[in-house]
């Protein structure tokens, strides 16, 4: 029993250290358009798969892992849902950054926020995603060639 | 949030802007405390539903290995010949009990001989797929047998697979995936066709007089495959 208090111990401690982070991350990935409460209920379900997986091995990188699966299921639903209108988006003023960005593919996004706000190598940054190294300097590239055309000079 | 080296390449005014309007958008993101609760929640459920799909694996597994296994019984079932299944292992003569047994494997095979001597008769009826033998086939003769069209073949066989000569012999399928060869009990015995079906009497009865009309030829022979009456000997 000792092993499995220190065991929770440990990962409350972690929880506390990491849940500033988790839910920023999340609320960048995924946009203004999901809830408060879907985000949080999207990071603490990826604490709670971080602790079945809970082996001390850079649980910071695991845990980065499940709230991008998070972000990108709930990205899928949300795409998924029909459109109100029968219009075609056509918008009459240029979209905000922050907005053109949540408009990106979710692996061009995830790697653009993991580069520019967290700092991450492109190494970190295909575990993150689940890519190959090479792969993720074209994301990025791609992804901020799309936002500058979408949101002009 | 530590991650490893940053990009090679500088950033761009472009991209500095973005890197800002994240930090700013993160920034101005409402954090509420940690909700240890919600999150022992949660694992507390997917440690359910982790039990639950255990569960229901293994009873699946166990479902699986029954009905494998009564499957498996079942096509063993040695089904004495008063059934009417087509299944079922067909058992040939003992009306006089003259005949006995030799060999058994319940469903899958038996044989009868009808006496000691040198000129006795073996019945072996087989279930197709069991390697009782290795044949060599001298002709097959398509033919009425069990008052359907069937095969008759006629040639030698090797029986068990031992090194032992070769002897002659007459089989057909007397049952849906079974088949019933007769052959001299003694290596060299019978080598004609005719007589060893016409040793055979108790077992198969060859409508005699329309053989003889035809010169006794095997191939025009009539063949009627007589069942067991009363218990049977085997099981």
């Amino acid at each position: 029993m000792d092993g499995d208090d220190d065991r929770t111990a440990e990962f409350e401690a972690f929880c506390c250290e990491q849940w500033a982070m988790a839910v920023r991350l999340a609320r960048l990935l995924t946009g203004a358009a999901v809830d408060a409460d879907r985000v949080e209920a999207l990071v603490a379900e990826a604490f709670a798969e971080t602790y079945e997986r809970w082996d001390g091995d850079d649980p910071e990188a695991l845990l980065r892992r499940r709230v991008i699966a998070g972000c990108a299921t709930t990205d899928r639903r949300g795409r998924a849902a029909p459109d109100d209108g029968d219009e075609p988006y056509a918008p009459l003023v240029r979209p905000d950054l922050l907005d053109a960005l949540v408009g990106l593919p979710v692996r061009q996004r995830t790697a653009i926020v993991l580069r520019l706000h967290h700092g991450l190598s492109d190494q970190a940054i295909a575990r993150a995603i689940g890519t190959a190294d090479g792969s993720v300097d074209p994301l990025v590239t791609d992804g901020l060639t799309r936002l500058r055309e979408a949101t002009g000079p | 949030m530590s991650g490893g080296m940053t990009p090679a390449t500088a950033p761009d005014l472009f991209e500095r802007g973005l890197a800002r309007r994240l930090g700013e958008r993160a920034a101005a993101t409402d954090v509420a405390s940690v909700p240890l609760e919600r999150i022992h929640a949660r694992i507390a459920r997917r440690r359910r539903r982790r039990r639950v799909r255990a569960s229901v694996g293994a009873m699946m597994a166990v479902a699986v290995l029954v009905l494998t296994t009564t499957a498996i019984v079942r096509s063993r079932d040695p089904d004495p010949v008063t059934s009417s299944g087509r299944d079922s292992m067909p058992l040939l003569g003992f009306a006089n009990d003259t005949w006995t047994v030799v060999r058994q494997s319940p469903g899958t095979q038996y044989a009868v001989v009808d006496g000691p001597g040198a000129d006795a008769v073996a019945l072996i009826v087989t279930r197709d797929g069991a390697d009782l033998r290795v044949g060599r086939i001298e002709r097959s003769v398509d033919r009425s047998i069990e008052n359907m069209r069937g095969i008759l073949q006629v040639g030698a066989i090797s029986l068990g697979g031992n090194p032992t000569p070769s002897r002659p012999a007459v089989w057909w399928a007397v049952a849906p995936g079974f088949t019933a060869t007769v052959t001299g009990n003694a290596v060299g015995a019978y080598t004609d066709p005719t007589e060893l079906l016409a040793a055979t009497v108790e077992i198969v009865e060859v409508d005699v007089s329309a053989w003889g009309e035809r010169g006794g030829n095997i191939d025009e022979a009539r063949l009627d495959a007589r069942a067991a009456t009363g218990p049977s000997p085997l099981w």
